[in-house]
């Protein structure tokens, strides 16, 4: 039990990180539709593996990485209340609901990796440095509700801050994957207090799990400049449209 | 656009920068530390076969565990701080971030009993 929990969590962080997503996005769904934990139960999980893999595979320098890190502190401050919100508003929605909520949460992923297959790769300006970000009140309310999604749902919440900082704020598109990637533990780990508050967050299966997270996403990034990752990325979409199915189906049998 | 201050301030803040990233690699060490001994505290104490929805572990164990998670997930805000260490404007809005992420955590923790 514990392996398998260790082999689906590598998994899922060698998936994600090969890919450029959270792994959140295949760990929830795994541990509700594979060993039958109850959603919140996952989330928390989930939660806490993303908390490991942002402060292992990402503990260099945000700068580095092309981050912005004065937009990401600023747009926290309301992704972080979102989060402890959705996190809070997670002990109330019936399991149903959650599951329901995670199936169109995983459409929009796939949407929006598909978005991105279609955009050519390799566009100079996706790092350009002279911009300034507008728009502040439209993007930390979305901030806010991408933090809301984080805490209730236990992912990233990428494709919802990426595009709006690109399309609503007017940052590059690089510079936005960048700041998002660095937001995403610090936003984990403002809703994941509730969930361990809640007892929905159990060592026998966090540590196992989280640690094949941690180990996969450091071999998926390693393995990333090596692999094309292409044709991976529509097959991506493909099980993305699966499991959004799968879940959407369980939640509207009621057995979440 | 970083808003930082002179040479001197860049050093200070470098400086600074690197310190908060050695307590962070510091304090991951610790956690991962805390979450193994905890688990094989938790698997040799445990009764088999071990189901995860029904938990029965040592006290011990259980407790390690969590302590391990609970120093991972303040890790963030040690990056926050190292951030904020970079960028001198930015210096308040991590304070700002921190501060209110521990408001929240007080509420939440009011109205969930925890």
């Amino acid at each position: 039990m514990l392996l398998a929990l260790f082999g689906t969590g590598a998994l899922a962080g060698g998936v994600g990180a090969l890919l450029g997503l959270g792994g959140g996005i295949f760990l929830v769904p795994a541990l509700t539709l594979l060993f039958h934990l109850p959603v919140r139960m996952a989330v928390g999980t989930s939660l806490v593996s993303v908390i490991a893999t942002s402060a292992g595979v990402a503990a260099s320098a945000s700068e580095e990485s092309g981050a912005d890190v004065m937009l990401a502190l600023r747009l926290e401050i309301a992704t972080a209340a979102g989060a402890v919100v959705g996190g809070l508003v997670a002990g109330f929605v019936p399991a149903n609901a959650l599951a329901i909520l995670f199936a169109v949460v995983v459409f929009a992923t796939a949407a929006y990796t598909l978005a991105k297959n279609l955009r050519r790769a390799g566009d100079e300006k996706m790092y350009r440095r002279d911009y300034t970000a507008r728009n502040w009140v439209a993007g930390s309310s979305t901030a806010g509700l991408a933090g809301m999604v984080s805490g209730l749902l236990g992912v990233g919440g990428g494709f919802i801050k990426v595009p709006t900082m690109y399309a609503v704020m007017g940052v590059p598109l690089g510079i936005a994957t960048a700041t998002s990637n660095f937001m995403v533990g610090i936003t984990a780990a403002a809703s994941v207090f509730v969930y361990i508050g809640r007892g929905d967050v159990r060592p026998l299966i966090v540590v196992p799990t989280a640690a094949g997270v941690f180990l996969g996403a450091v071999v998926g990034s390693l393995l990333q400049s090596r692999v094309k990752v292409g044709a991976l990325r529509w097959a991506l979409v493909v099980l993305l449209l699966g499991i959004g199915v799968q879940m959407l189906v369980r939640g509207l049998r009621g057995g979440a | 656009m970083t808003g930082t201050g002179g040479h001197e301030d860049r050093q200070q803040a470098a400086g600074i920068g690197r310190s908060m990233r050695l307590v962070a690699r510091s304090l991951s060490g610790l956690a991962l530390s805390l979450m193994l001994v905890g688990l094989a505290l938790a698997l040799t104490g445990a009764p088999r076969p071990i189901d995860p929805r029904t938990l029965d572990l040592t006290a011990r164990g259980q407790r390690l565990m969590l302590g391990g998670i609970i120093v991972l997930c303040s890790l963030p805000g040690v990056r926050v701080l190292t951030a904020g260490a970079h960028y001198a404007a930015a210096r308040n809005l991590a304070r700002a971030v921190v501060a209110l992420v521990v408001l929240l955590e007080l509420i939440a923790s009011i109205v969930t009993g925890g």
